[in-house]
């Protein structure tokens, strides 16, 4: 697995003679972890220590985690964020379906992929405002769906507060599904051949293999991928919603990330959105954690 | 080895046709197959084909035909657009902040990912640890003190204080790759350079980083990508107009406006620039989103 496997191919690096490594050694380290230290891991410990105390007095206190406990909107924030989580088996299946489809040996995998691809590239603040008239209720998605009997379904899908959030889904799913593909196309290149011919010789069909040969195989992908979907549902949908709901109708479509940044710039409380992030971190960290633990254990365990 | 040739190779044995009747049943499934990938990729594309249509419409025309292809293709949006939302401006300062924060993490980086991977000495394992995980740590969690940081050493509204934040940022993966590609390349290399008296330093700049162009290629293109996409960092750091980058400064007009035909345009200037790089790096970007998925 990614890290894992580097830090062991790195293990075995043979000793150099001669040279003070150690010396010359941290010296090439320096200027990184200068960097990383001055402008991540110092305002991650100067984080903790600013939401402990009053915005105004700067006198120590627990008054910012209080009020977390009550704020109606940091409630919802945390609720949506549950809600985002039930999607991760969507994201995590579509892409995997559509790698399964490209690596069936189709003419023109190569174009299909860079389509999907692109995508991905865009600036996710210029995306959300590309569907905000897509989504309208008097938008093309309307007339796509009236001739096939669905204009029922056509509404203004960005202000209704029961499928606002959805409709932030649906849009981060077309941005972000393909490097979802990309990913496990990457993952299905590392399939031997040979098991797949033996599976085919034994008189398996393609469906068979995919499900008993491939999938298997591909485990440590998926395990992966689903990690940076659930690191990006929980962290990368600030310009989405900045550009489709800024948040509402309601709170709707507040998310923790997007809160903690609108109680530092519309109500200048640096200390409240401190101790915001250090909970979201805490969050997040014990998400992923567990979700590492689990999907790997399952791995090894296969 | 790339992916594109090892999943070329796959590839073929894997579609080597077997039976006549499994062949039929391949025609049906292949069949199936293509819808698929064709519905997607018109979910994919038809959402830019309509902006840019909407964008060549004049306003006289979109009263009248709002949905459709455009009938009378006009640029007049584009050229309000780029006035407007100070284009060239936005662009500039981009390229500086992206160049700015890619020139020093090549430097940082690959210094680091060469002692992680080359170099044997107590600690360096702690550090690589410490760096990739610094990466798990929230941008918005550490958004407050930053800014407060970033105030305190008078770095807000300034190149610097970006390009820094940034490189921050793009370390994690930056030292990644280079250690990862560093520790793929023979150590004998260093070995004989080494015997014929050269210094650690001179083997780094000598012998390594020539080497090391797909790693170059493939952290810069990544880095590229995260400066020019962000909106979070630049809209936090960046206070005055004329200092603020492309994509917020288009996001700040398309906030603005509310003639369809020019959000359309401004929409379809955002998109540009990531596309033509995407159309000329494919293969460095789609190398490097997935370098970390099959070490």
């Amino acid at each position: 697995m990614g890290a894992t496997g580097t830090l062991t191919r790195i293990g075995q690096g043979r000793r150099l003679p001669k040279a003070p490594p150690s010396l010359v050694g941290f010296g090439l380290l320096l200027p990184a972890m200068a960097i990383v230290g001055v402008f991540q891991l110092y305002p991650l410990i100067r984080g903790v220590v600013l939401s402990l105390r009053d915005a105004r007095t700067g006198a120590l206190t627990a008054h910012n985690y209080d009020r977390m406990l009550h704020d109606p909107a940091w409630q919802a924030a945390v609720v949506n964020a549950g809600k985002i989580l039930l999607l991760v088996p969507l994201f995590v299946v579509v892409p995997l379906l559509l790698a399964f489809a490209l690596f069936q040996a189709f003419r023109g995998w190569r174009f299909f992929r860079a389509v999907f691809f692109l995508s991905w590239l865009m600036p996710p603040v210029i995306v959300g405002y590309m569907f905000t008239p897509l989504l309208s209720a008097d938008g093309p998605l309307h007339s796509l769906l009236k001739p096939i009997g669905l204009g029922g379904l056509a509404h203004d899908w960005l202000a209704n507060q029961h499928t606002a959030l959805w409709a932030v889904m649906a849009v981060f799913l077309w941005t972000i599904f393909g490097l979802g593909v990309g990913i496990y196309l990457a993952g299905l290149a590392t399939i031997p051949a040979h098991l797949v011919e033996a599976a085919r010789l034994d008189g398996a069909s393609r469906l068979r293999i995919l499900r008993h040969v491939v999938a298997p195989l591909l485990a440590p992908t998926i395990a992966l991928w689903s990690v940076m979907v659930v690191a990006s549902l929980l962290l990368g949908l600030y310009g989405f919603i900045y550009s489709l709901t800024n948040g509402g109708p309601g709170y709707s479509t507040m998310t923790p990330e997007y809160y903690i940044v609108s109680v530092l710039l519309n109500e200048l409380n640096p200390s409240y959105a401190a101790a915001l992030g250090t909970t979201l971190f805490l969050g997040v960290f014990a998400i992923v954690f567990t979700q590492m633990v689990a999907v790997y254990r399952r791995v090894v365990a296969d | 080895m790339s992916v594109e040739t090892s999943l070329a190779d796959t590839r073929v044995s894997w579609g080597a046709p077997a039976g006549t009747a499994r062949r039929s049943l391949g025609v049906a499934g292949k069949a199936a197959g293509y819808g698929f990938l064709l519905l997607v990729t018109a979910a994919v594309l038809y959402p830019l084909c309509f902006t840019v249509s909407t964008a060549l419409k004049s306003p006289v025309e979109y009263a009248t035909n709002e949905l459709g292809l455009v009938h009378h293709p006009t640029t007049a949006n584009f050229s309000y657009l780029i006035s407007e939302a100070q284009v060239g401006t936005g662009l500039r300062n981009s390229l500086i902040v992206a160049l700015g924060a890619i020139v020093l993490l090549w430097i940082c980086g690959s210094m680091a990912g060469f002692a992680v991977a080359k170099l044997r000495f107590r600690g360096r394992i702690a550090f690589f640890l410490v760096v990739l995980s610094s990466g798990l740590v929230p941008f918005q969690t550490i958004v407050a003190p930053i800014y407060a940081e970033l105030h305190q050493f008078h770095l807000l509204d300034s190149y610097v204080g970006l390009i820094l934040v940034y490189a921050a940022l793009g370390m994690p993966i930056t030292v990644f790759i280079f250690a990862a590609y560093f520790g793929g390349l023979p150590s004998s290399l260093i070995e004989a350079a080494r015997l014929d008296g050269a210094s650690t330093l001179g083997i780094l700049t000598r012998v390594i980083v020539p080497m090391a162009l797909p790693a170059l290629a493939i952290t810069g293109i990544l880095n590229f990508v995260m400066v020019f996409n962000d909106l979070l960092t630049p809209l936090l750091v960046m206070q005055s107009p004329d200092k603020q980058l492309f994509v917020v400064g288009i996001a700040q007009a398309l906030g603005r406006f509310q003639e369809p035909t020019q959000m359309a345009a401004g929409i379809v200037i955002g998109l540009v620039p990531l596309t033509v790089t995407f159309l000329f790096a494919q293969r460095y970007l789609i190398r490097g989103v997935t370098a970390g998925a099959v070490r």
